[in-house]
């Protein structure tokens, strides 16, 4: 009935996979209390753009996985480029709500994909539970976006100012429905897991565990304290650490039966090198927060203040650049582009189907 | 298949152009009407055919697309031009949502006492006791028991005990509200403190 399987090890799979959210709420919690909003700006130096770095290291560090993906490569970073600096300059609005409704996309399936590795590593499941799967990642995420306050707020908001106005029943009406619509699936889902159980298939427990957790950590953070820093730490922390867990040990097997220290991912991911791999994403987040103007001293949480591009230099002559001269907005694009390539990346190098990747999934 | 989606969307929309050119649909109806199958074929060949690895950031900026040009025309920014030329029905342009739309009023009936929405009120209750009789008279004033400044503080003090770390309006505000209502010197100057604690990368001067 039941049969285990681990991402990376018994330790590793308690440490990264169940207890992390737990870690991440408790460190959201406290920066809530004791620290200002930087300390968000300060994870995102620390993990979202080093997670962004993996996503790239993990598409264009190993040959073959390059030549296999090909020219979305580069084309999907074009065009994302592209559309972004075009959509803030005719519907922010329209732009942002995008992102934003891409990005939860891009958590949902990223915990879906360590589910079905689950699956995988544990040979458990049926071939329908990936889509059971999917659904239920979909409703839940859904539910908790229709119905917390901290999602709700601005969206009502944005609705009104896209003069769509919806009245308080409506909202209402919505939330019912979707937790109807939730709560019924559920028990679908329970028939599924019952009916894998009664045609022989086996259960991986320690799949719904890490579900469990990770939906611990998003409805908490949305419910229990409606504070954005809260959310944002914790999903940051939560999201970008075992992104860049699984890109590094996924680039040691995949790499390591090619001998290792061939390819750029290669080195980064030979035993031994992880100071290298760790310190590669801090330097291009380094060098993002440099490119785009945003200020260093987010990596000292704000303790400290650095001169950044948008400062003026009078013993230079330099005046402060200006959201008039257009360096804001690109740069505002191109922060969108990183993120958005990353999510477009990640909609197509992790699928557990493609057989091309098991390689660095077994 | 996508060459046959194209010729039966058109056929089924061709009765409602012939019927709707004459009855004087707007250019834009006419418009939409045509470019259903265009969009409905265009997915499916994107979806079916050479360009399969890219239907992500297809259906991404059809979103953007479709989004987009609704927030282009609601929000009044489709320039004369075009606007003449699609006929396209006026727009007042950008919303005020404290007195066309109540939307306080709706969020507060959702999320009492929530600190954004208690921003929210004390902007509308600001706007309310401003003496203008557009506003003040206005009915959505007329929920509010006071429209005095102190109202417009006491919303704004509730919501920063909420400590709402990520929110620099309100913080930002209430040093405005406190220097406009008489706040003694200490006040001001320990919240202004609070907020530079808080935002050390903000660009605002300091209120």
């Amino acid at each position: 009935m039941f049969r285990r399987g681990y991402i990376l090890s018994v330790g590793g799979d308690l440490l990264w996979f169940v207890l992390l959210p737990f870690i991440g709420v408790g460190v959201a919690l406290l920066c809530q209390r004791y620290l200002s909003a930087v300390a968000l700006a300060a994870v995102g130096v620390w993990v979202t753009l080093p997670h962004q770095f993996a996503s790239w290291l993990r598409t264009w560090g190993i040959a073959d996985e390059r030549r296999m993906w090909g020219d979305r490569l580069y084309w999907g970073p074009l065009l994302i480029f592209a559309g972004s600096l075009a959509g803030y300059g005719l519907a922010p609005i329209s732009t942002a709500f995008l992102v934003i409704l891409w990005d939860h996309q891009h958590s949902i399936m990223q915990q879906h994909g360590f589910a079905r590795i689950y699956d995988f590593r544990g040979r458990t499941g049926l071939p329908s539970t990936g889509w059971f799967d999917l659904v239920l990642g979909w409703l839940l995420f859904s539910h908790m976006l229709l119905t917390s306050p901290m999602f709700v707020f601005p969206l009502v908001r944005e609705l009104y100012r896209l003069r769509l106005p919806v009245s308080a029943a409506q909202v209402q009406w919505v939330t019912a429905i979707s937790f109807w619509l939730l709560a019924g699936y559920l028990v679908v889902y329970a028939g599924h897991v019952i009916w894998t159980v009664r045609s022989g298939g086996a259960v991986n427990p320690l799949k719904y565990v890490f579900i469990g957790a990770s939906y611990f950590l998003w409805y908490f953070c949305a419910w229990h304290t409606a504070s954005v820093l809260v959310w944002g730490i914790a999903h940051r922390i939560m999201h970008g650490v075992q992104y860049m867990v699984m890109v590094y040990w996924y680039l040691r097997r995949q790499t390591g039966a090619e001998g290792g220290g061939r390819s750029v991912a290669g080195l980064l991911s030979g035993r031994g090198w992880l100071w290298a791999f760790l310190l590669s994403g801090v330097l291009y987040s380094l060098l993002v927060q440099a490119l785009t103007g945003g200020q260093l001293g987010a990596f000292l949480f704000g303790w400290a203040r650095f001169p950044t591009l948008y400062d003026s230099i009078p013993a230079l002559g330099l005046s402060a650049m200006t959201v008039e001269e257009g360096y804001a907005f690109v740069t505002l694009a191109l922060l969108n582009t990183l993120g958005m390539t990353h999510y477009y990346f990640d909609s197509f190098i992790w699928k557990v189907r493609d057989r091309r990747i098991h390689g660095g999934l077994s | 298949m996508s060459v046959r989606i194209l010729v039966r969307g058109i056929l089924l929309v061709l009765p409602l152009l012939l019927w709707g050119y004459p009855a004087g649909w707007s250019a834009w109806q006419l418009l939409l009407c045509l470019s259903l199958p265009l969009v409905a074929a265009a997915t499916v060949w994107v979806w079916t055919g050479r360009l399969r690895r890219f239907r992500m950031l297809y259906g991404v900026f059809l979103a953007l697309l479709i989004t987009g040009g609704w927030e282009c025309w609601s929000a009044g920014r489709v320039s004369r031009g075009w606007s003449e030329m699609l006929q396209l029905p006026t727009v007042p342009g950008e919303p005020n949502l404290f007195f066309e739309y109540d939307l306080p009023g709706v969020e507060a009936r959702l999320f009492p006492g929530l600190a954004e929405v208690l921003l929210l009120q004390a902007v509308q209750l600001n706007y309310c006791g401003s003496g203008v009789p557009a506003f003040s008279g206005h009915p959505v004033c007329l929920q509010y028991p006071a429209v005095d400044a102190r109202a417009v503080r006491v919303a704004l003090e509730r919501a920063l005990r909420q400590q709402p770390k990520t929110n620099e309006d309100i913080y930002y505000s209430y040093v405005e509200v406190l220097r406009g209502t008489g706040g003694s010197v200490a006040e001001v100057e320990a919240a202004r403190a609070e907020w530079r604690r808080l935002f050390p990368f903000s660009d605002r001067p300091a209120p």
